[in-house]
């Protein structure tokens, strides 16, 4: 199951992927998109350019009904519902732009959360001669979340901490493929840069691909490449014209 | 919760209850029939007593030949006590005394509720005594595959384990000590 | 899946005030439910246990039931009375062993007097054959000398050589026999069984209160002194019923049916053992009936339990929503939220044992002391587990419900909840 090492080539592939709620027009319409593994990918998706449909269909959460969704070398439409759930739970780490802690668990339950879905990111964590909590550790103080806050619950942080405890639950257990959706549209202009120098960074120590979805063209700044969405999906063009 | 209340309250209804009964005798019910068995020791009396129409299917005299072959074929059935109990083969029991009253006799005070036109009682005991007391925990009453219009059995047991009341139907005809 | 209970602990604890208050109607329904029953088995054992080796009881002809109530459990009233030559007419008959016969209509402070004679103490027995210990002194030999049962001793403090006087009839209209004090001359040791709380007195001294009486009242002008009674016949005249024991038990049913038949008198001779059985009959329906509505309630605490928790899911969507992108499954969604139904259940069914203990514990002596009844706390017996585990199989069914919307909610949801 070490899709990471074995596939130095693509960590996502789009191909022909075409998807439509039931009785509506297709929403999505991606001839082809690919993400090299270890690329710092910003996808600039504006709202109704399709972005929440389509980090569904990579998630494996929706089931396209046509074309290839590779990730990490797995097409995920040969895979059963069960599978692609599995397969989330191993190799691909979400951060959404609010919300993303069970607000009743501790800083640290949330982040070992991530390992309590995954065996692969358990034994991951293993053969690299740690445990989990350790891992949650060590990832809180990187993403410079004091230790003292780690038995704190969810809801008494600030958002700044939530994101950055989403970060480390998205980052344990090196999952290959980061997905960010508008992670920092919450925060303010400082905090926004220095979230994105760690989240950067920890997934260049992770050897992560990051997938990072915005609005926000001035933080496309810091990515190897820029990709629009609203170009990309042939389906939002015919909305907007 | 008024447990006492609710036993006044059963207790003020029993001459509605079946129970009511043993006190002038007996209910006349086609289909049931009363089974009382005292036991002391080895010794292990028991008595039946019921409707006749349970075991020939009237309740008059023999008007006709084919009556007359069927009261006596269920006289001969209750007079051979292996066709009416199983009894524990370890118990090693034995017949002592038998008695099976025979209804419509002519011998004057014998016939039990004979002189009614519409109601005749049948009435039978068996006295067993048992060499090995300890082996007889209970018996199977076979009355039932003989005389398919007896539907229960309503079964008094008094012995030295403590007394109760039983209720045997075909389907569970086993008495229980 | 196990990995998902302490989720599920954790989001109950969160939710601890409405799960509280879920797991408490759980419990108070699972606790009745409990409850009738322990009563039920418990009535019936005790009143079971309260008579044992006698072989009929004679009373004047009325309802077998009746006759049982009222001369062994001191429940109702005797309407006649048996006469004394026919008492002794079944002593003399060679099949019979013993007879004790018993005299009600008097009482104590509310206990019930007993006249009989000292064979009482010999032959009565209870439970599985046990006999009547003292606690202190010695069965009354006298006129004028009672024993008292270890309730009445333990409630109105009475010891050896306490004075006490007897009250005509019971209730609230009784008259007291105030001119003819008892002394106490033996306290016995409790039994469970309504002869803790009897005063037991001869046969001679009821005969010798009653002297100058007539129709329940004192005779106008007659007064006659203790010490002069002995002078008069204290023979007894009538008693209300009376206990046998044969010599040979496999008579019994042709001793019975010659007492019935007895011309002289009306009479009424029952197996106490049958009659209960047959009594236990006609109360099982109402037990039944009353652990039907208990079962009802219970029903409706469960459906509680399925309106809080789906009533929960709809503020718990973004929570789920977050297991989802995790990598948890609809199924997965679907276990969490079942575990968590058949917690609250579970911890419903273990806070209602306790409960009854407690209510067991509490009520036991006034149970006893009212009804008679001796409830006994311990762990759930036979039945009861079967009932327990009927309450679970239940709660299990009901966790489907919440589950199910939980299940279909996550696979419409995904990961992100629009809002």
């Amino acid at each position: 199951m070490e899709r990471v090492a074995t596939t130095p080539g693509r960590a996502l592939e789009l191909r022909g992927l075409r998807f439509a709620w039931p009785g509506q027009a297709p929403c999505i319409d991606i001839p082809g998109f690919p993400v090299a593994a270890g690329e710092r990918c910003f996808l600039h998706g504006p709202s109704g350019s399709g972005k929440t449909t389509l980090l569904s269909i990579v998630g494996g959460v929706l089931s396209p009904r046509e074309g290839r969704v590779c990730v990490l070398g797995e097409d995920l439409a040969q895979l059963s519902a069960r599978a692609r759930d599995r397969f989330r739970a191993d190799h691909i780490g979400f951060v959404f732009q609010l919300f993303n802690l069970i607000p009743y668990l501790s800083m640290q339950d949330n982040i070992l959360l991530a390992c309590r879905f995954s065996a692969a990111r358990r034994k991951r964590i293993a053969a690299a001669g740690s445990t989990p909590l350790a891992e949650a550790r060590r990832l809180a103080a990187r993403l410079d979340l004091p230790a003292n806050l780690l038995a704190r619950p969810a809801m008494t942080l600030s958002v700044g901490q939530q994101q950055r405890v989403a970060a480390a639950r998205a980052l344990i257990g090196r999952p290959g493929l980061i997905i960010a959706d508008e992670p920092t549209s919450a925060l303010d202009a400082d905090r926004q840069t220095r979230f994105l120098d760690l989240l950067l960074s920890e997934c260049d120590a992770a050897g992560a691909t990051l997938l990072f979805v915005s609005h926000d063209r001035r933080l496309s700044a810091h990515f190897d490449r820029v990709v629009d969405l609203s170009a990309l999906n042939q389906a939002a063009k015919e909305v907007a014209s | 919760m008024n447990m006492t209340n609710a036993l006044l309250l059963f207790a003020a209804c029993t001459s509605l209850a079946p129970t009511a009964m043993a006190a002038t005798g007996h209910a006349h019910e086609h289909g049931v029939a009363s089974l009382n068995v005292a036991r002391s020791g080895g010794s292990l009396l028991i008595e039946l007593d019921g409707p006749l129409d349970n075991f020939v299917g009237f309740e008059h005299a023999p008007r006709n030949a084919e009556q007359k072959r069927r009261l006596a074929d269920a006289l001969a059935i209750l007079r051979e006590p292996a066709r009416v109990v199983n009894l524990p083969a370890a118990a090693a029991c034995r017949l002592v005394d038998a008695a099976v009253a025979e209804p419509f006799a002519e011998k004057p005070g014998a016939a039990h509720d004979a002189g009614d036109e519409n109601h005749a009682d049948l009435e039978a005991n068996w006295h067993f005594e048992c060499a090995n007391a300890a082996a007889l925990d209970g018996f199977e009453v076979t009355l039932f595959k003989h005389f398919p219009r007896l539907g229960k059995l309503r079964v008094q047991v008094a012995g030295d384990g403590g007394q109760s009341a039983q209720t045997l139907r075909p389907a569970s005809a086993q008495v229980g000590f | 899946m196990i990995r998902l209970l302490p989720l599920a602990l954790a989001s109950l604890w969160n939710r601890r005030l409405t799960a509280g208050l879920t797991v408490i109607v759980v419990a108070l329904s699972v606790s009745l439910l409990l409850g009738v029953e322990r009563l039920r088995n418990d009535a019936r054992e005790s009143f079971a246990s309260t008579v044992s080796r006698t072989d009929l009881i004679v009373g004047a002809r009325s309802g077998p039931v009746q006759l049982l109530l009222y001369s062994v459990f001191h429940i109702g009233d005797a309407t006649n009375e048996v006469s004394w030559p026919a008492v002794q007419r079944i002593a003399a008959r060679q099949e019979v062993a013993w007879v004790v016969p018993l005299s009600l209509g008097d009482s104590h402070r509310g206990f019930r007097v007993v006249g009989t004679t000292p064979d009482f103490f010999r032959h009565y027995r209870y439970g599985d054959g046990r006999r009547i210990g003292f606690a202190a002194g010695r069965p009354f030999a006298d006129v004028f000398e009672a024993v008292v049962g270890a309730e009445v001793a333990a409630r109105l403090g009475y010891r050896e050589g306490a004075r006490i006087t007897l009250a005509h009839g019971s209730g609230e209209h009784v008259a007291e026999h105030g001119d003819k004090p008892f002394s106490v001359v033996g306290v016995l040791a409790p039994t469970g069984t309504p002869v803790d709380r009897s005063v037991l007195v001869s046969l001679e001294s009821i005969e010798a209160i009653h002297l100058d009486w007539q129709g329940g009242a004192p005779i106008p002008g007659l007064k006659i002194a203790p010490e002069m009674v002995r002078k008069f016949d204290l023979a007894p005249k009538r008693v209300t019923a009376a206990l046998v024991g044969l010599e040979n038990r496999a008579m019994v049913f042709r001793l019975q049916r010659a007492i019935n038949e007895d011309t002289r008198e009306p009479l009424l001779a029952i197996l106490p053992g049958v009659t209960l059985d047959q009594l236990w009959d006609v109360v099982g329906i109402g037990a039944r009936v009353l652990l039907a509505v208990s079962a009802l309630v219970v029903a409706v605490g469960l459906a509680g339990l399925v309106a809080v928790m789906v009533a929960s899911l709809g503020e718990r969507r973004r929570e789920l929503a977050i297991l989802r992108a995790l990598g948890a499954g609809p199924r997965d969604v679907f276990f969490l939220v079942a575990a968590e139904s058949v917690l609250l259940t579970l911890a419903g069914c273990v806070l209602g044992v306790a409960l009854v203990q407690v209510l067991v514990f509490s009520m036991a002596a006034w149970l006893q002391a009212n009804y008679g009844l001796a409830v006994s706390p311990g762990w759930p017996v036979g039945r009861e587990w079967m009932l327990l585990g009927a309450v679970m199989l239940a709660g299990l069914l009901a966790s489907l419900v919440p589950a199910l919307r939980a299940y279909r909610q996550s696979l419409a949801d995904g990961m992100m909840v629009r809002m």
